[in-house]
């Protein structure tokens, strides 16, 4: 019984852990390109660092 | 003169195969330079904590009690009781690591996320096999390919095989270059592994852009990933201190002397969790298994979800881009750049698989808090 109960939390943890991974990602995406926009307009233009 | 035969009644052969063990790892790291830098004190570490009544771990002496050993004190004090040698070890790598080809192309970020579905399957799997919920969940993460990040997770949660997950976790990493092609020829076609990606024109990224991603990252994981935020904020730490500007000095001293000096120690003080009761058990054998099918069922999901956008993106993307989403950097990234040179010598994807795989540095630390928040949340 355990048994059984521990491979239905570890498909709900699969599920579960790859939307939150694929959401995370997905905010991480949104936001670096955010953060690329932002610092590249026109009045935040600076010299790159490298 | 009967003391001087002591030590050699009590070896047991258990202790003949951690023996072996040790001296198999040392050659995988001398003679094939397989991630030498752990293989090496790791082996070492083996026949040393394995020699019988060995004075590099705790043992009660008659008359005298109990006297502490250097490698045991240093596994209590280093991981057990705070984690704190791999969490100081991700300062070195994030100082090492630059982000600027996911800057070209964030998007690739979700490659990273795909290329983890081996740490759940695993979990599954180690699941139906009988491990416990938090065995299975320490052993799921050999898929994160990342060290720091499994030694501190199957710390975390307590587990008993460590040292089993350890070795197995560092071994399959150096083994990247084996296991990924090979199950890229099973799931693409020539046609696949030939699809020509343009290649992006890289612009200069502000300095700006990298001194707030580090900090952006660690609040958005932290938020999301409580559990992730030591994993995560000290990694971002030692990317700020690179990025900066201001702390040449610091980043240098986090990229060599204090990444060399906690790898050196590392690998010796994890050598603790080598002991022949608890590492020679038929449940080894299985984790080594686990492992394969970890790093096997990563690659794959990369790939076949790289295949899946093709399906609705007009400019194909080579789906070996997949492959790349997971942590072991540059390892993963050289291998898809050298297949594909391999099929098609004008088709450079050098800059696409390091985005991938950087980006997969940031998920396996993602993904690992997720476990740990999930299981911990589980075990309540």
């Amino acid at each position: 019984m355990e048994h059984a109960e521990n491979v239905r939390i570890s498909l709900t943890i699969m599920w579960q852990g790859m939307l939150g991974l694929f959401i995370i990602t997905i905010v991480m995406a949104w936001l670096t390109s955010t953060i690329i926009k932002f610092c590249k307009r026109p009045e935040n233009k600076e010299t790159p660092s490298d | 003169m009967d003391f001087l035969l002591d030590g050699i009644r009590a070896f047991t052969w258990q202790q003949a195969v951690m023996f072996a063990v040790g001296f198999t790892l040392i050659w995988l790291a001398i003679k094939k330079q397989c991630e030498p830098m752990l293989l090496l004190p790791m082996g070492f570490g083996a026949i040393l904590v394995n020699i019988p009544f060995s004075g590099a771990l705790n043992q009660v002496l008659p008359g005298v009690g109990e006297t502490q050993g250097a490698i045991q004190w240093l596994f209590e004090v280093g991981i057990e009781s705070s984690e704190i040698l791999p969490l100081l070890l991700f300062i070195g790598i994030g100082a090492m690591i630059d982000f600027s080809p996911l800057f070209q192309r964030p998007i690739y970020f979700v490659f990273a996320a795909a290329a983890h579905f081996g740490i759940f399957a695993t979990i599954v799997l180690a699941c139906v096999l009988g491990f416990d919920l938090k065995d299975a969940a320490a052993i799921g993460i050999i898929g994160a390919a990342d060290g720091p990040t499994t030694i501190l997770v199957a710390q975390v949660l307590q587990s008993k095989y460590m040292g089993a997950i350890a070795v197995t976790a560092y071994s399959y990493m150096a083994l990247v270059p084996i296991i990924q092609p090979a199950v890229i020829y099973l799931l693409t076609s020539r046609e696949e592994r030939r699809i020509r990606m343009e290649p992006t024109k890289d612009s200069d990224i502000p300095r700006s852009v990298r001194i707030l991603f580090p900090i952006a990252v660690t609040i958005v994981v932290g938020l999301i990933s409580p559990a992730a935020v030591s994993l995560i904020g000290f990694l971002m730490f030692g990317n700020l201190i690179r990025e900066c500007g201001v702390l040449e000095s610091l980043s240098r001293t986090a990229q060599n002397e204090l990444t060399n000096l906690i790898t050196l120690l590392l690998g010796i003080i994890i050598a603790f969790t080598l002991k022949a009761d608890q590492f020679v058990t038929r449940d080894t054998v299985m984790i080594l298994g686990l492992g394969l099918f970890a790093f096997v069922c990563d690659t794959a999901a990369g790939l076949l979800f790289a295949k899946f956008l093709n399906l609705f993106l007009s400019k194909k993307i080579n789906p070996m881009i997949g492959a790349t989403g997971i942590s072991a950097f540059p390892m993963s990234a050289r291998v898809i750049h050298k297949l594909a040179m391999k099929e098609d010598p004008g088709n450079i994807l050098i800059m696409q698989a390091v985005s991938a795989n950087v980006a997969g540095q940031i998920a396996s630390v993602a993904a690992s808090g997720l476990v740990l928040s999930l299981v911990l949340k589980y075990l309540q």
